[in-house]
């Protein structure tokens, strides 16, 4: 994906987020199991910036101001910098496949400041897997009327922090950013 | 599976056996029959991340469960599946603590070393932990391990035994 693809997406997605307005009086469920799926872009460090989606399955408690999450991203490492630098490769493909499990926190779930993410992620780079941490924060919105309130709007960003090593030159300290909009269904 | 959660969870915090007193401590009774658990888990085994997922039932002091996990190494990644027997310490209340043993098959899979093959092996385990029940459905666990295995020495022809430690915290759903 080109820099001028990956404008267009992040300007869809937040477009889109802008158009999502919480409608008065609705509150997100407090507390309860929720499934959805999620689209965006992830940077991989030094590498490329390409399109980013998947699934995640959520369950809040305490209120709906904390929840858990697990999620599973696919994503791709296709870099046509490198391509048209270098002949070699990074990894054996240009896979990309993370696996994280999170806990949030949302102090005002009906307000204006976002919710705050603290995890772990697995991260597969091609068949080479690393174990990374993860940060973030996000904003859920209640799309009002749909299926009753209970189909949640939500943006979130995040970063995953690894060790990251290119052909034993030394390791550094990769942050892998994504940013996805995605629907959650509140069950 | 999310579905049976939630109808679980609000079965569970409204009903009440007939004939039997209501407890009014919040908490869980684990001797109201099977009480199924799945536990998704990260963590450390020594320095390499670790993520997991265990399936269990609980009866009352006696719990069995299926765990597998993936331990991400350096240069290559453990997958250990293991068939677990807990002794729980608490049948109910918010806190219930476990002594737990098990045994199982340990997958070494090379990531980054080109020819080498998929290693396998048996390993036995012992540890103790604890689920805190936040709702009569959903708590966290903490856990803490000790891992066993033999691995042949091509080298040399005894084998060598092998310890590792994992310290593991993950969230617990039970259902009914």
């Amino acid at each position: 994906m080109n820099a001028r693809q990956a404008c267009s997406v992040l300007t869809v997605i937040l477009l889109s987020t802008a158009l999502v307005t919480p409608a008065s009086g609705q509150s997100l469920p407090r507390a309860g199991t929720g499934i959805g799926v999620f689209a965006g872009l992830y940077s991989a460090d030094g590498i490329a910036t390409n399109s980013y989606y998947g699934a995640r399955y959520d369950y809040g408690f305490q209120g709906g101001k904390f929840f858990v999450e697990a999620s599973l991203g696919i994503g791709s490492l296709d870099s046509k910098v490198l391509e048209s630098v270098t002949s070699a490769s990074l990894f054996e493909s240009s896979r990309l496949l993370t696996y994280e499990f999170d806990v949030a926190y949302d102090h005002t779930p009906t307000g204006p400041v976002p919710f705050v993410l603290l995890g772990v992620t697995g991260i597969d780079q091609g068949g080479q897997t690393k174990f990374a941490g993860v940060v973030g924060f996000g904003k859920r919105f209640v799309l009002s009327g749909i299926f009753d309130d209970r189909m949640i709007a939500r943006l979130d960003i995040r970063d995953h922090l690894f060790s990251q090593e290119f052909n034993n030159k030394g390791s550094f300290t990769a942050h892998n950013l994504s940013l996805t909009l995605g629907l959650t269904l509140a069950l | 599976m999310a579905l049976l959660l939630l109808g679980q969870s609000r079965a569970q915090e409204g009903a009440s056996m007939p004939g039997q007193p209501v407890n009014k401590r919040a908490g869980i009774d684990l001797t109201r029959g099977v009480l199924f658990e799945v536990t998704p888990h990260t963590g450390m085994m020594g320095t390499s991340g670790v993520f997991g997922l265990r399936l269990g039932m609980n009866y009352g002091s006696l719990g069995l469960e299926l765990a597998g996990e993936q331990v991400i190494g350096k240069t290559a990644n453990l997958y250990p599946v293991s068939f677990n027997v807990l002794l729980n310490l608490s049948t109910q209340g918010r806190l219930i603590p476990y002594g737990v043993v098990g045994a199982g098959l340990w997958l070494t899979v090379p990531t980054n070393a080109l020819g080498a093959e998929t290693v396998s092996s048996l390993g036995l385990n012992f540890g103790g932990g604890a689920r805190y029940y936040i709702t009569r459905s959903f708590g966290v666990r903490l856990e803490a391990k000790q891992y066993m295995t033999t691995i042949n020495n091509e080298r040399e022809p005894q084998s060598e035994l092998l310890f590792y430690q994992e310290l593991s915290l993950g969230v617990s759903f039970l259902f009914r």
